[in-house]
């Protein structure tokens, strides 16, 4: 009946229009794709290209084939002047999508004055398009018309087509849920909400204005690692052709709501604006602009290839982030989740990296008085002031000013850091910081990063350091004597720092010679220390006043193999204590011997010759000896000579008597709870530095 | 012989030798492996993983972790008060 | 007779390593204040990690750690709270695996106690729980 039909169709649209296209080439192709479909249809019907009121018509297609679009099984049915007028479509394809049983009723139907009118009439898209109401007036000759859309959700769809070429499109409470079913990348986050917006396509010179916004957004990756909540957004984007690409300007504002972008929670107050060039195949981003709490700014551009999405050059910096705001946000969970609550950061950073064809190829960092402290354990550093550059292909400089820092209560004093950065390796020439009166030399330091963290080594010198400042800076009681150590093969290792060489402290006129230190998971739970401690010639008078024990003179050798410290407290080890050879004055007070019965408990320490105590200030001693094999909290404990082991009642010998009067202790416990024994050493002390009226 | 065996040719790491159970059986062992090194040349030889033994282990670890025991020991105290 | 010497030498360096062998079937030391500290840790932490496993926000993965798998079951607000405390579990067990390696005199260890861990922890999850398979996750 209409052979012709098809052949007007193809007549109307020039041929060969990708979607890219649609969006590039001028704004009148815009206008006639907005009401692409219902133009289409409009025009198949004409056979003659005007309009005349029609009796009654019935069309039906196979198909209609473009390189943009088809349309499968079209039939139109028009009935009488103010009648019924149906449109089916059985398949359309678009671009890439295809859609299935596509239907437009129009229940008043009217062509009349040149114009063409469709009120109340119900459009139906199954799974994409619930019934929607429609209504469109079009005057072909003008080219100028409009188009209503109203779903049962109160969302609206106007398009206005002005006879200048200009066309209004107003978007009114779009659910988004529903919207995902035109856009599969959004369909996977799940996306909720409303969204508002206008878009104004100006005639001619081919301007465009979007503005619009979402309330109440949220979407949700399958894994929850990509989700937002109650989303407030706002959209201003003005753009404008020039030479087949759009020059945009806009801001993007995040007014309302919080996300989860794995590993970081965000909260809204963050507002991006973007000056650039957008083309088929660029992104040129001149200039954009995040503001953000914590950065006085960050700012970013670059050139982007869309096809395939690939970086061409990408330029970010960040000036003057306040790192206490900052770090525990960022920081901390990307870097070390497992300590978010345990970090503290202070001070501020600025920050410039630079991609070029998709890989880093520079980093320069500025610290300015940065600080960062651990809970747990007690550690921390700062401020520290300097810059730290990096290039992915030659060596940088690192110079950093640190202020001082701290280890527990131990106070570093300020250095300077000079380090050189080589893609994944550091390496220290020399490093000394003062410690106290001393230094803590670190020297040829080389680290590498590899799979499963850092490892290296160098070595490490400890300039003589004052006993009595490091005491009293940790807390002990006050010894005198200095603190050194040469320790050249020190080895890092994920997990693992140990230290060939010895550490030697000079103390109560002897010396405590520390070997074979080793420190495992320095920042763990677990962070535990094994050392050989080997002391010699100890002054037992010094000792024992510095400790507030009563006063025992004569001097003593202690070995102490395989010592263990877990979380710096002693958890395993095989001690022993035994008077030093030779021939020097050997006293006991009256008061240490009191304390060593406490130390035993009750009953644990019969001291012979009870009956003389009261008499004497002080005893002689021949020999001191006593040993503890510490494991799983308990003190295996044993003296200068085993005693018979078999017989639970026989004792061991701690003292052993000699000149007048003589005095022998002996201790029966050998099992005693580690802590019980601290415990009581405790109270031993305290009740010592308080003097006790009997 | 108890010292460290030659390092020359190849690595050994041999723990001590605790029990001489299953000594036939080691002995035929060590001769046919004997002969195939005296054809290969050299060979290393480490110690294997013992992997049932760290099976163990580990199910000793997630009982405490996982708190999968709770249960028992409340039991076994309980027999034995009534014992 | 010079390859019969030979022979006898090989057969009895053989016989030493194989002795050790033997012994390394035996027990792993697992006693030691470390681990027993890691295991504490872990352990109380298992307070918090217990109801993730149930509601599946948590998975046990086929590495040795744990994994936030499906965190929909999670505030949105608390989602970082939890990703922290699969961090600090996951750097308590590399620590953990490392631990045994070490205590037993063969930190080359650390790789084959992971992946023993690994199996174990899958095994022994409860019913309910989510783990990770060759092909994907199953809830057990």
């Amino acid at each position: 009946m209409f052979p012709s039909s098809a052949i007007v169709v193809t007549a109307i649209y020039p041929p060969a229009y990708s979607l890219a296209d649609l969006a590039a080439t001028s704004a009148r192709v815009w206008a006639r794709a907005l009401p692409l479909v219902l133009l289409l249809i409009l025009v198949a019907i004409t056979p003659s290209g005007s309009l005349t009121a029609a009796t009654s018509v019935r069309l039906d297609l196979a198909s209609v084939d473009h390189p943009s679009f088809s349309l499968h099984r079209v039939s139109i049915a028009i009935g009488a002047e103010g009648s019924t007028a149906r449109i089916a479509l059985g398949r359309v394809r678009f671009g890439e999508r295809v859609w299935s049983d596509l239907e437009l009723e129009c229940s008043q139907f009217v062509l009349a004055e040149g114009r063409i009118r469709c009120d109340s009439g119900r459009l139906r898209l199954p799974g994409v398009i619930e019934p929607v109401t429609i209504a469109l007036s079009f005057d072909p000759d003008k080219k100028s018309g409009w188009l209503r859309l109203r779903s049962d959700q109160d969302e609206s769809v106007d398009v206005s087509l002005r006879a200048d070429g200009g066309v209004v499109l107003t978007l009114g409470q779009i659910s988004l849920a529903r919207s995902a079913a035109w856009l599969p990348w959004l369909a996977e986050l799940g996306p909720g909400g409303r969204f508002d917006g206008r878009m104004d396509l100006a005639p001619g010179a081919g301007a465009l204005r979007v503005t619009g916004q979402i309330r109440d957004g949220r979407f949700s990756d399958p894994t929850g690692l990509k989700a937002a909540e109650e989303l407030g957004l706002e959209l201003d984007i003005g753009a404008r052709l020039t030479g087949g690409a759009w020059r945009f300007d806009g801001t993007l504002s995040w007014v309302a709501g919080a996300a989860y972008l794995h590993p970081l929670y965000l909260e809204s107050g963050a507002s991006l604006s973007a000056v650039g060039v957008f083309s088929p195949k660029h992104l040129i981003l001149e200039r954009a602009s995040l503001s953000l709490d914590g950065f006085r700014s960050l700012e970013a551009n670059g050139v982007f290839d869309l096809d395939p999405l690939h970086i061409e050059r990408l330029a970010l910096s960040l000036a003057d982030a306040d790192l206490a705001v900052v770090g525990p946000r960022f920081l901390t969970p990307l870097i070390a989740p497992e300590r978010v609550s345990a970090v503290r950061f202070g001070g501020r950073m600025s920050a410039g990296l630079q991609i070029v064809d998709g890989s880093i190829v520079a980093i320069d960092a500025a610290l300015d008085h940065a600080s960062l402290a651990l809970d747990d354990p007690d550690v921390g550093l700062g401020p520290v002031t300097g810059v730290l550059p990096w290039r992915s292909d030659t060596e940088t400089r690192v110079s950093l000013d640190v202020g001082g820092g701290h280890w527990k209560k131990l106070i570093l004093n300020g250095f300077m850091l000079e380090a050189n950065v080589e893609d994944r390796s550091v390496s220290i020439e020399s490093l000394s910081i003062p410690v106290l009166d001393g230094r803590l030399v670190v020297t040829d330091l080389a680290m590498q990063r590899n799979e499963t963290g850092w490892a290296g080594g160098g070595g490490v010198v400890v300039e003589p350091i004052s006993m009595e400042l490091l005491t009293t800076a940790v807390g002990l009681p006050q010894m005198s004597g200095r603190l050194s150590a040469a320790l050249p093969g020190l080895r890092i290792s994920p997990g693992e720092v140990s230290l060939d060489g010895a550490l030697a402290i000079s103390v109560f006129d002897g010396y405590l010679w520390v070997t074979r230190l080793q420190l495992l998971e320095a920042f763990g739970v677990a962070a535990h220390v094994f050392a050989e401690v080997e002391a010699r010639n100890l002054d037992l008078g010094m000792l024992t006043k510095t400790f507030a024990f009563g006063s025992v003179t004569g001097f003593i050798d202690a070995d102490i193999h395989g010592l263990e410290l877990v979380r710096w407290k002693p958890v395993r080890f095989d001690a022993s204590v035994r008077s030093s050879p030779g021939r020097y004055p050997k006293r006991i007070s009256q008061r240490a011997v009191q304390n060593i019965g406490a130390l035993g408990g009750a009953g644990a320490v019969a001291v012979l010759q009870r009956g003389f105590l009261g008499f004497f200030d002080s005893f002689g001693y021949s020999e001191i000896g006593l040993s503890c094999r510490l494991e799983v909290g308990v003190c295996r404990m044993s003296g200068l000579d085993t005693g018979d082991k078999s017989d639970p009642a026989s004792g061991f010998r701690i003292i052993r008597g000699g000149g007048i009067p003589a005095l022998n202790v002996i201790g029966y416990n050998r099992l005693v709870d580690w802590d019980e024994l601290l415990d009581r050493l405790q109270r031993v002390i305290e009740s010592n530095a308080s003097p006790v009226i009997e | 012989m108890g010292g460290e065996p030659s390092p020359r040719c190849g690595v050994f790491r041999a723990d001590r030798h605790e029990q001489g159970e299953s000594m036939m059986t080691t002995r035929t062992v060590a001769l046919i492996a004997g002969i195939l090194v005296a054809s290969a040349g050299c060979v290393t030889i480490n110690i294997y993983f013992p992997a049932a033994a760290a099976e163990k282990a580990a199910d000793r670890i997630i009982d405490e972790v996982w708190q999968l025991r709770e249960s028992r020991p409340a039991a076994d105290d309980a027999t034995g008060e009534s014992k | 007779m010079r390859v019969a010497i030979v022979l006898r030498a090989v057969c009895l360096m053989l016989w030493v390593s194989m002795a050790g062998l033997v012994q390394a079937q035996g027990n792993l030391e697992i006693n030691t204040p470390a681990i027993a500290a890691l295991q504490g840790s872990m352990q109380q932490r298992h307070a918090q990690l217990g109801p993730l496993y149930a509601s599946g926000a948590v998975g046990i993965a086929n590495d040795g750690t744990i994994s936030l798998r499906d965190a929909n079951s999670v505030p949105l607000a608390q989602r970082a709270q939890v990703n922290s405390l699969v961090a600090a579990e996951n750097a308590d067990r590399a620590a953990l695996y490392r631990e045994i390696a070490r205590a037993n005199g063969h930190p080359e260890w650390e790789g084959d106690v992971r992946r023993t861990f690994a199996q174990r922890w899958i095994d022994r999850a409860q019913p309910g729980w989510w783990v990770q398979g060759a092909g994907g996750w199953v809830q057990k």
